[in-house]
């Protein structure tokens, strides 16, 4: 692994993902410390072109509402 | 216990490469790519002084899938919640147990960031089955189970795969009540599988291995012997062979002789109800 990762507290961020879970039962929330990114996967039929990404919790919150609303 | 670390409090720190990991340092002997200087520092030391040690990690990693499959095709067990996961390599937990079953259910538990990172590699679940992630301590057993069960019935039999983790658990922090935790509220026909580092049959070259990588991780490893290691099982029966050098449970191919890391596989005998 040649290229430097980003790092910073990541803290709290494990705290916004445990919170995302708990909100967003049917996604898989990850934080992608080295890109400070969250990202969600549907918990079912986790294609990977079905991930969402975003730089902020709350931005990963509003994608997965608006996944929700295009499924209905 | 003298310290659980959960998302909740914020125990598990930051990211930092420059700090060496267990699951890294482990990426580097089985010849990943996945790790920086600090964890290859580490790798080095320890084979300067044991090795053997890059057998062991392979035989450890060989293991997996033999008890992975050998608990799927023998005993049914569609679920499983692989805890010390660490960085993807072939054969993952999910793979294999959904070549038997595509609809086999793993939940994954690693507290390293960079194998949050690259969790999306052991995401890619078959349509019919489901894989999780969660990132915690596997001392959290309390929220480890609580978060399982959105992934699990546990009204069926779960299999606990503890490989190679429970080695970094000292004994004030009672990893036979962390098994105990994790596998008693689980349904009769659940397993516990552990393999766990030894220095029974080389005690002053493990020892020096050890010495090395503890002076180095902040995660000190600790060596048991096979009666310690035996008791992890608590009250589970074990699985002929029973506890033995990893390379000789139920081998499927000739392998290396490993002597470093002892496995096992045990289940929780149904009731008898006469």
């Amino acid at each position: 692994m040649n290229q430097q990762p980003a790092t910073g507290n990541d803290a709290e961020r494990w705290r916004e993902v445990a919170r995302l879970r708990n909100e967003h039962t049917d996604y898989v929330i990850i934080w992608l410390a080295p890109t400070r990114q969250f990202r969600a996967y549907p918990l079912k039929q986790a294609r990977r072109a079905a991930a969402l990404t975003a730089a902020t919790a709350a931005e990963l919150a509003d994608q997965i509402s608006r996944a929700h609303q295009g499924r209905r | 216990m003298s310290h659980v670390a959960s998302p909740g409090t914020g125990e598990l720190g930051s990211f930092d490469p420059s700090v060496p990991h267990p699951a890294r340092v482990y990426n580097v002997w089985l010849d990943g790519k996945d790790h920086f200087e600090s964890d290859r520092e580490v790798a080095d030391r320890v084979i300067k002084e044991r090795p053997q040690v890059v057998d062991g990690a392979v035989a450890n990693r060989q293991f997996l899938g033999r008890a992975v499959r050998y608990l799927a095709r023998c005993h049914g067990v569609r679920q499983f919640i692989d805890i010390g996961t660490g960085l993807p390599a072939p054969d993952n937990t999910h793979e294999v147990a959904q070549m038997v079953d595509p609809y086999s259910r793993v939940l994954y538990v690693d507290s390293d960031p960079m194998v949050m990172s690259h969790a999306e590699a052991l995401l890619t679940s078959t349509d019919e089955g489901s894989c999780d992630y969660l990132h915690t301590d596997l001392r959290d057993t309390a929220y480890i189970l609580k978060e399982a069960r959105r992934t699990l019935d546990f009204n069926l039999p779960v299999a606990v795969l503890l490989l190679a983790v429970l080695h970094f658990i000292p004994d004030e922090d009672d990893p036979a009540g962390i098994v105990t935790a994790l596998a008693g509220p689980l349904t009769a026909g659940s397993s516990v599988v552990i393999s766990h580092l030894t220095a029974d049959s080389a005690p002053e070259a493990v020892g020096g291995g050890v010495a090395a990588y503890n002076a180095l991780v902040p995660t000190s490893i600790y060596a048991r012997t096979h009666a310690q290691v035996t008791e992890l099982f608590e009250d589970f029966t074990l699985v002929p062979p029973g506890v033995v050098p990893v390379s000789e449970w139920r081998p499927d191919s000739v392998a290396k002789k490993v002597t470093d890391v002892y496995a096992g596989i045990a289940r929780k005998p149904w009731r008898r109800w006469w």
